[in-house]
């Protein structure tokens, strides 16, 4: 089996693309000294690496019968959304001080995805005659990219809300991957049908809210006990 | 001391928007049962479908955007991504009728209606004050079947096995009822604690019995019993800061 996942692997243009853009990170990973900035290129870097695992696990899960069909819809979302925020739990126990930086290291996780899925798919497109074909190419990207870095993010947010209560962290983090896992498949679903305007627009709307959440509370605050010591 | 911004307490006008979603949804409920009881249509259970996914949408606007501006980790938050995750299950599954794809499959959208109840249990836990031992080794013991289940839930997804998802349904039903029954007895949490383990009854009697008659009035009673969550999470959310003096 793992000669033929191997196989399968190096038949298809995913590792080079996943090297050629991880190498040249991980030298600027190991040159940059501040620690959150690490943090975040670790993390686009691991989004880019994800790629490849998804990529056997997405192939041997459609092997089964009539799952082909079911590729794009349930399975790739659940599998895609799982290993981008699988090592946001390391960041949780090494870098709580900074929360913002939980929320920030889960959307690079989600953009790097994004950047190899496009590329891949980018790849498998004939050549552009003019610049026009350029317009839905690059509405795709931005809106796939926001996409991912959106959902991987929605798991960050439910890290970050749950540093101080860590009873909390399992059934809340299960609970968001389901709901990033939701978003995803929807995206994947209404792109190629006539309701693909929202499936545009969802990942513009989401990172929207995402920018007002992320805004530091009001000026004049009051105080209030902790909800749960 | 944790900050919360000012207009935490200005719920007035939300409180009043899900009283009348909460009305509204009892009332539907009263017409529209008995008048479609006989007709034993599957369509009509849509119907309530439709109505159930407005009155989600509207709570989980109104409880999320609260809890999540004013960055809290209690009941608020987690019953709020609860009402979202619902809604979003139920969002999918509409799409995929609109989109003319027939979901005859385990899909997404299940995985997403299973995982609110994740969030429930986390609500529950986030109002338990955890003293004794025995309390956090429960609260343990929850976390752990919880990632057990999803880790089910999500092969059964993937798989296409009903017989794991059915399962899975039936241990989280057991766990929603256990962590209900555990705060059901103190007395500031008394309406959430039974809202939530009717919610879980619920559900385990729609596993249990699976006829239309049982669908169908799980489906007209779930409107208001989700408008009355949202209700629930926003005035003990209210209380909370009323409590503190000087404010």
């Amino acid at each position: 089996m793992i000669a033929e996942i191997w196989f399968d692997l190096f038949n298809s243009q995913v590792p080079g693309l996943v090297f050629s853009v991880l190498v040249p990170l991980l030298f600027l990973i190991f040159l940059v000294r501040d620690r959150e900035a690490k943090a975040i290129l670790g993390y686009f870097a691991w989004g880019i690496f994800s790629v490849i695992l998804a990529y056997i696990l997405n192939n041997r899960l459609r092997l089964a019968p009539n799952q082909a069909v079911r590729l794009s819809q349930d399975i790739a979302p659940i599998v895609e959304e799982t290993l981008k925020a699988l090592p946001l739990l390391f960041l949780a126990r090494h870098l709580a001080s900074s929360r913002n930086l939980i929320l920030t290291s889960a959307m690079a996780s989600g953009i790097g995805f994004s950047i190899q899925e496009t590329l891949f798919y980018l790849n498998q497109l004939p050549q552009l005659t003019s610049l026009t074909d350029l317009v839905p190419i690059l509405l795709r990207t931005v809106t796939t990219c926001l996409m991912h870095g959106m959902a991987t993010a929605i798991i960050g947010y439910g890290l970050m809300m749950t540093i101080e209560n860590r009873l909390l962290r399992i059934p809340m983090l299960s609970g968001l991957l389901a709901v990033a896992v939701t978003i995803h498949s929807i995206y994947n679903v209404l792109i190629n049908t006539r309701l693909a305007i929202f499936a545009l627009l969802m990942p513009a709307i989401l990172y929207l809210i995402g920018l007002l959440l992320t805004q530091e509370p009001d000026k004049e605050e009051i105080t209030c006990p902790p909800v749960n010591p | 001391m944790r900050k919360t911004s000012a207009w935490l307490q200005a719920s007035p006008n939300d409180e009043r928007i899900l009283w009348f979603l909460l009305a509204f949804s009892i009332g539907f409920t009263f017409i529209f049962f008995p008048a479609n009881y006989p007709i034993q249509r599957e369509s009509l259970t849509s119907i309530f479908d439709i109505v159930f996914l407005a009155v989600c949408f509207s709570a989980t606007g109104l409880t999320l955007f609260r809890a999540a501006k004013n960055r809290r980790t209690d009941a608020l938050l987690c019953g709020s991504l609860g009402l979202a995750s619902i809604s979003l299950g139920n969002l999918y599954l509409l799409l995929m009728t609109l989109v003319g794809r027939e979901v005859v499959t385990l899909s997404v959208g299940h995985y997403a209606q299973m995982c609110c109840y994740l969030f429930f249990i986390a609500a529950l836990q986030a109002e338990k004050s955890l003293v004794s031992r025995f309390d956090k080794i429960f609260a343990t013991a929850i976390s752990m079947t919880a990632l057990v289940f999803t880790f089910f839930v999500a092969w059964a997804v993937m798989l296409d096995d009903q017989v794991i998802m059915s399962w899975s349904n039936a241990l989280l039903d057991v766990m929603g009822i256990t962590a209900s029954l555990s705060l059901a007895f103190e007395k500031k949490r008394l309406p959430f604690a039974w809202a939530m383990a009717v919610l879980f009854f619920l559900d385990g009697i729609d596993f249990i019995l699976p006829f239309y008659v049982v669908r169908l009035l799980i489906a007209s009673v779930s409107p208001p019993i989700y408008a009355g969550l949202g209700l629930i999470f926003l005035t003990s959310a209210r209380r909370h800061v009323q409590k503190e003096p000087g404010i």
